[in-house]
């Protein structure tokens, strides 16, 4: 399909873009901000399937990682 | 493309549709992601179209059907032979 | 209004039957903290939200949560389709089965019925969208703890994926309640396009 052979079209060069709002103003107290992301490039949409995120910076932004329980087949 | 690939490469398709709208739906004037958003639809448009010629409707009140009614065939998506491997894929 | 479709939002496909698993899966189906919650809260809040960004948020994520729900349900009858009955109470889903048979029904990993108790609707849209960044965190650690007592990779997978759109649903959230409060503080709208 064409779009699978333009992942130029998805990850275009971040080059300086940030992919967030990195300075909130005028913030008050007794209030939570949750800074603006800012789309920068995507994931090409198969990898954006299996990541559960088209976004790259939204991706395992906790660094969580799946304990397990020891001897699975898995990790 | 097999069955398993054509809903494959539409599932991908429509979850970066669905991941990019609601970016948008928070960042309304962002044109870039409009752009991408709209190239996305319409070959997910495309493909579903293909996709419910040779298999059958996919959406509700939105395709045609030959008779018998197409709509009430097995498999429904929550059995397993309805589904396309995925999760072993390449983790 | 809502249009089905036919096929489920990511794979659910699941070889090896595991009634232990599909016992505290099912907890984000009809738990405090699983998807039904979730989309019951999102749909309902909606109707109090004030700018058009936040509408669309609880609009369209709510209704995505009832696409997570169809896949948790997929995932609790695959895990219990072909165990025998042995299995079923080796797992201890006994109590479920007397009353359930392998049904899938909204009820919390211990067997609570589910309840509008687990959502709330306040009608001050600032109100409700601390509720919606809270309800996702919950959401996320459930899916981190059923995730650390899974080993089939054909459950990890849709667990990891519904674990990952929570994250994006609390940033989408987040937003939500900047554009709130930048209207109702500032009487102003926000408009977020691309800063360069």
């Amino acid at each position: 399909m064409i779009i699978d052979n333009q992942p130029d079209m998805y990850m275009q060069a971040a080059g300086d873009c940030v992919p967030q709002e990195t300075v909130i103003e005028d913030v008050k107290l007794a209030r939570a901000y949750v800074p603006f992301e800012i789309m920068c490039s995507t994931f090409m949409p198969l990898e954006s399937l299996k990541k559960g995120t088209a976004f790259p910076p939204l991706y395992n932004a906790y660094g969580w990682e799946r304990k397990g329980k020891g001897d699975d087949m898995y990790e | 493309m097999n069955r398993d690939e054509m809903l494959k490469k539409l599932s991908a398709l429509d979850f970066y549709i669905i991941d990019l709208h609601l970016y948008l739906n928070t960042h309304p004037t962002d044109r870039d992601a409009i752009m991408k958003h709209n190239a996305v639809v319409k070959e997910a448009r495309e493909l579903r179209e293909e996709f419910e010629r040779l298999y059958g409707p996919l959406l509700s009140y939105n395709s045609t059907s030959k008779c018998p009614w197409q709509w009430i065939e097995n498999p429904w998506p929550w059995q397993y032979k309805f589904n396309f491997d995925l999760a072993g894929d390449d983790k | 209004m809502w249009v089905y479709e036919k096929k489920l939002e990511y794979p659910v496909k699941i070889k090896k039957p595991d009634p232990r698993m599909a016992k505290v899966i099912l907890t984000q189906y009809g738990g405090p903290d699983g998807e039904l919650a979730a989309s019951i809260r999102y749909l309902s809040q909606r109707f109090s939200m004030v700018t058009p960004e936040a509408k669309a948020t609880l609009n369209d994520i709510g209704t995505e949560e009832l696409a997570h729900l169809e896949m948790v349900g997929a995932m609790v009858k695959q895990l219990t389709q072909g165990a025998s009955i042995k299995e079923i109470e080796d797992s201890g889903m006994a109590a479920y089965y007397a009353d359930h048979d392998k049904a899938i029904y909204p009820a919390s990993a211990s067997g609570v019925p589910f309840t509008a108790a687990y959502v709330q609707s306040k009608g001050d849209p600032r109100t409700d969208l601390y509720e919606d960044m809270a309800a996702e965190q919950k959401a996320r650690s459930t899916y981190e703890y059923l995730l650390n007592m899974a080993d089939d990779p054909d459950v990890i997978g849709p667990l990891k994926f519904l674990r990952e759109r929570e994250v994006v649903h609390f940033q989408r959230f987040g937003e939500s309640l900047r554009h709130v409060q930048e209207y109702l503080e500032n009487k102003k709208r926000y408009s977020m396009g691309k800063m360069k």
